[in-house]
């Protein structure tokens, strides 16, 4: 499973909060995907996905 | 990112500074919160063309209406919002709007202090117009969101906002106070009651929100139709007055709070009723399944209006039918039952025992944790503080702030609850009554006694309270799971000075410092 922040990203930081070692914000103040997904912090992704208000978080 | 709007009026606020892209962290889009300035803008304007006359009542309560209409989570909804600012204008005859982006782009300071006003002007609507759907109006409450509006679109300082600033928490506690005058003389006076988490099989609906009048209207429209009742988030309290808790169908409480809906209601083979916030936007997965009423409003979702024939909710609990057999729901600690009904007359029966047990150093301390709940992890601060209270300190909670600890049993001390939930977020006025009673009844004040503040906030109903208690002169609150980003460094160093105001910092450090 891999998880991409798409450009509808609106920097609130909720991902990063939910799942810090998946989502970091980048220099321009949006969240960025750079950890793996792993069998400990799948759910914790799937919760950012699912928090996400502009829905900007693509799970593959 | 380009600025598409600016609202930074909830805890959940982006980057703990302000949403200003397409859509907020609620899920607000920047359109919406166009629409809101806009609404919040001709308000001021009304307020301006009403100085010095004698405003109607339909003016005061469209006035509460819109007002309630911008808290955090109630409206998501352009068309509505669209025709509440038409209503606006057609009583305000020819006067300009306010401009929002003037509020926005002043001086941060006094930014600070109009957004205070604003917010806390927003969270008190609610009480009020909670109160008016019951039958209750308070003149001088209906005088102040005038006098605040205005306040808001004239030039300001400081020095002049400040007085204005803690009068919002004056006027406030006169409205909690007729929301509980309101609620208590039409529902009867809450006792403390257990509430199952557990769903019987067969149709059922969901109540979320905080009016008792829309759950007494749907209970009564339910009665003997094989459908059950159940409460969500700050509905809970509601099984604790008389005149609810005898409708034999109002069974239990359904979920925890507020921002866990999107996994609660997934799949829900039930309706949900919105009465009020928070509302999420709801999933492809149950929003066939979600209705609004009063002032709740999201495109696409069936709204109940005013003649509230709720039989759409109806048919359609019974379309879904339901769990085909009982089904144990749990609190987040794993608990199979709350309890609620603590209001400060059920409180204060008890209060000979309570005075005795303090005289006796069977009680040392009282800890009001409350407020809102959020999405935050660090939220899982007020869990694990309850957790660590003595065993010699009682825990009264009150809003949605609860549902953190509210399935823990943290035993008894004398035959009373170490944790006793005073109600709503509006029943803090009944947890200001216990503290004043207590206060008396040992003669010292407020900040004297072994009680202490830790509060959690979200939306603005949390901000008016917060005024209340800082009018009341409450010391040493402790506030999170942030600060408000609506807080200037100035202005948080006034509230630090002047109230001791401090965030939260570890439940550990926090408790050895409040038992000092």
């Amino acid at each position: 499973m891999k998880a991409k922040v798409n450009e509808e990203c609106i920097g609130c930081g909720l991902c990063v909060s939910i799942a810090e070692d998946v989502f970091r914000m980048n220099d321009e103040g949006l969240a960025e995907a750079y950890g793996e997904v792993t069998e400990e912090n799948k759910e914790a992704v799937l919760e950012a996905a699912d928090s996400c208000p502009v829905a900007a978080i693509e799970i593959e | 990112m380009e600025n598409k709007m600016f609202c930074y009026q909830c805890e959940q606020t982006a980057g703990c500074s302000a949403c200003v892209g397409s859509a907020g962290v609620c899920g607000k889009k920047s359109d919406t919160a166009t629409f809101q300035d806009k609404l919040t803008g001709a308000l001021i304007g009304l307020a301006r063309a009403s100085y010095g006359t004698a405003p109607t009542d339909s003016t005061y309560r469209l006035i509460i209406e819109g007002l309630f209409t911008t808290v955090t989570n109630v409206n998501f909804n352009d068309e509505t919002i669209t025709e509440l600012i038409k209503r606006v204008h057609a009583i305000s005859g020819g006067t300009v709007d306010y401009d929002m982006n003037e509020l926005w782009k002043t001086d941060e300071d006094v930014r600070s202090l109009k957004s205070l006003i604003l917010f806390g002007i927003r969270g008190m609507a609610a009480y009020a117009y909670h109160a008016l759907m019951l039958g209750y109006e308070d003149k001088e409450v209906n005088e102040f969101f005038c006098e605040a509006l205005k306040k808001i679109g004239d030039e300001g300082t400081v020095e002049t906002l400040l007085p204005t600033v803690l009068k919002v928490g004056e006027v406030n506690l006169k409205c909690m106070a007729l929301l509980d005058k309101a609620n208590t003389q039409t529902y009867g006076t809450p006792t403390p009651v257990t509430v199952p988490l557990l769903v019987e099989k067969g149709p059922f609906i969901v109540v979320s929100g905080h009016d008792l009048k829309d759950l007494e209207l749907l209970l009564k429209q339910t009665e003997n139709k094989g459908i059950n009742i159940y409460t969500h988030g700050e509905m809970l309290p509601a099984h604790a007055y008389p005149e609810l808790k005898k409708y034999a169908h109002l069974k239990g409480n359904f979920g925890t709070a507020w921002q866990n809906q999107k996994k609660e209601f997934d799949g829900l083979p039930a309706p949900i009723l919105f009465t009020t916030n928070c509302l999420m936007p709801p999933k492809d997965s149950y929003i066939d399944r979600v209705f609004t009423t009063e002032v709740v409003s999201f495109p696409g979702v069936s709204h109940i209006d005013d003649e509230k024939d709720f039989t759409p909710v109806i048919n359609k609990a019974l379309e879904l039918g339901g769990y085909s057999e009982d089904k144990q729901l749990f609190g987040i600690n794993g608990g199979k039952e709350v309890t609620t009904g603590f209001g400060h007359a059920a409180i204060l029966s008890h209060a000979e025992t309570v005075v005795e047990a303090v005289k006796s150093g069977a009680i040392k301390h009282f800890f009001l944790v409350g407020g809102c709940d959020g999405a935050k992890p660090g939220r899982n601060y007020y869990t694990d503080f309850v957790k660590l209270t003595p065993k010699d300190s009682i825990v009264l909670t009150l809003a949605c702030g609860k549902f953190r600890f509210n399935d823990m049993d943290l035993g008894e001390i004398g035959g009373l609850p170490r944790l006793m939930d005073v109600g709503q977020c509006n029943d803090a006025y009944g947890a200001i009554q216990v503290a004043v009673a207590l206060a008396n009844a040992f003669g010292c004040t407020a900040n004297d006694l072994p009680l202490s503040y830790v509060l959690s906030w979200y939306e603005q109903k949390a901000v008016c309270i917060l005024l209340t208690l800082l009018h009341l002169g409450i010391k040493n609150i402790r506030l999170g799971p942030s600060l408000p980003a609506f807080v200037s460094p100035n202005i948080l160093n006034f509230l630090v000075e002047n109230f001791g105001i401090a965030p939260i910092s570890t439940p550990e450090k926090d408790l050895e410092d409040l038992l000092k």
